[in-house]
């Protein structure tokens, strides 16, 4: 179920997962998204296209609490954005580019430490998430020693030890193989239908239009297209 | 997590990191006793010399290992994005900035006592007595030295090619005071006045650790407000 809305305010009383309102960020002179306005209802995949440097990524990271917009403003799961948001923080996910795993430690080791800082130690999600990814046999061993594919899944893994109501994905299929992509769009599909939020940046539309229920396309820091189905899917 | 129990958990993992990469302790500790070796073979004999000047150099080696120690500690931090995997976790940074600054206190504290140790070999210098004294300036002097440090690494790491000469220019004025105080307190350390007291009269230890300590306080309170600033932005 999702509502999106171009280059308009949002708000109609409904819970919102994400309402962003006029969210413009800019570096220097350089506009990277601006005035974007979205509203995304709990237990939606929206999925995010767009070609390099489109501003999807930023998109994500404002979300996220990463970056702090520089004009605009809005609410995840009720709270402001805005950097040291410590709510948001805790309700969501992020997979990215980068890890933020420690290659000294192995991953068990890796997930007790993040588990730790989220204040969600549980054993037996862990251990249920690692059988589920196919690292459990491998649990052991120090990171370092990861395959890039690997490591992707462990940074799913990661994103998902606090049970976050918002799991914000940019470009997650990247070094995966064919399992793990099938895994994923597997976890992604049961993860909303709990009634949990999908934020799926990606430049592939195949994927994106399998998965997702929704979908903004943004070029030039503009949202350009969206589309958006009651029933699920995408137009 | 309470932030006492986060502090904690910090300080563990960042141990447990060192222990596996035996890095910042022992580069600090070979680069210190290297600075001390030079200065050993260049006042070598001479007994006045290495009295008077023996102390400047042992301070040297602590503050410029310190350096290297410090940029090491927080450029760890950088890798694989960790930094940001810290900053999108729901914790007080503060707490963060906190226990990365005890961590690195400790590793500064057992390079400086592994220098001591080289430093009695190479300087003469079997003062036992004076142990205590030494080591409580040391624990004072290098909490100060870290609190700041760690605020400027964060800064620094994030430059092209590590920051490390980055650091190096900004740390040093600011630890001016309390390494103009440590040095006038050598007569407390280590039994000798350094220089022939040109810094100004001995200082007695009681004064000189309530002053650097109220130094450090400012230091930290400073870092724990800010740090997060410094990682948010």
């Amino acid at each position: 179920m999702a509502e999106l809305r171009s280059n308009a305010p949002g708000g109609n009383g409904e819970t919102r997962a994400v309402c962003l309102q006029g969210v413009s960020k800019s570096f220097g002179f350089r506009n990277v998204l601006s005035d974007v306005s979205l509203e995304i209802r709990p237990g939606t995949c929206l999925a995010v296209y767009g070609h390099n440097g489109a501003g999807k990524s930023t998109l994500a990271r404002i979300v996220s609490t990463q970056w702090a917009p520089s004009s605009g403003s809005g609410e995840v799961l009720g709270h402001s954005i805005g950097p040291g948001n410590r709510e948001i923080r805790a309700a969501s996910g992020w997979v990215g580019d980068q890890s933020f795993l420690r290659t000294e430690l192995n991953l068990e080791e890796n997930l007790l430490f993040f588990s730790s800082l989220y204040g969600a130690v549980d054993a037996e999600h862990s251990r249920s998430l690692l059988e589920k990814f196919g690292l459990y046999t491998r649990r052991k061993d120090p990171v370092s020693t990861y395959s890039q594919g690997m490591i992707k899944r462990a940074n799913l893994i990661r994103s998902l030890l606090h049970h976050p109501e918002l799991w914000i994905l940019d470009e997650p299929f990247g070094g995966l193989d064919q399992e793990g992509q099938a895994l994923l769009k597997e976890f992604i599909r049961d993860y909303a239908s709990r009634g949990r939020t999908v934020l799926l940046v990606t430049h592939n539309r195949e994927i994106g239009e399998e998965l997702a229920s929704a979908s903004i396309e943004i070029q030039n820091g503009f949202i350009v297209d969206e589309a958006g189905l009651d029933g699920g899917g995408v137009t | 997590m309470s932030g006492p129990a986060l502090f904690f958990a910090l300080i563990r993992w960042d141990f447990l990191r060192e222990l596996r990469r035996k890095e910042i302790v022992l580069n600090m500790s070979l680069f210190a006793v290297l600075m001390l070796t030079i200065a050993q073979l260049g006042t070598s004999g001479d007994s006045v010399a290495m009295k008077n000047v023996g102390p400047v150099f042992f301070w040297m080696a602590i503050v410029f290992t310190g350096t290297v120690g410090l940029g090491q500690s927080f450029a760890a931090e950088r890798e694989g994005g960790r930094l940001t995997g810290i900053q999108l976790a729901p914790i007080d940074l503060g707490v963060f900035y906190l226990a990365k600054v005890a961590a690195t206190w400790v590793y500064m504290m057992l390079m400086s006592i592994a220098l001591l140790g080289v430093y009695m070999l190479f300087f003469n210098f079997m003062r036992w007595d004076l142990m205590p004294s030494l080591l409580c300036a040391i624990g004072v002097f290098t909490l100060g030295y870290s609190g700041v440090g760690i605020v400027l690494s964060s800064m620094t790491t994030a430059l092209r090619g590590g920051g490390e000469i980055v650091l190096r220019i900004l740390i040093l004025p600011l630890m001016v005071p309390v390494l103009l105080l440590t040095l006038m307190v050598s007569q407390a350390t280590f039994g000798e006045q350094v220089a022939g007291g040109i810094l100004g009269p001995p200082l007695a230890l009681w004064k000189y650790a309530l002053t650097v300590l109220s130094l450090d306080a400012i230091y930290l309170t400073t870092g724990y407000l800010v740090f997060p600033k410094i990682i948010e932005e």
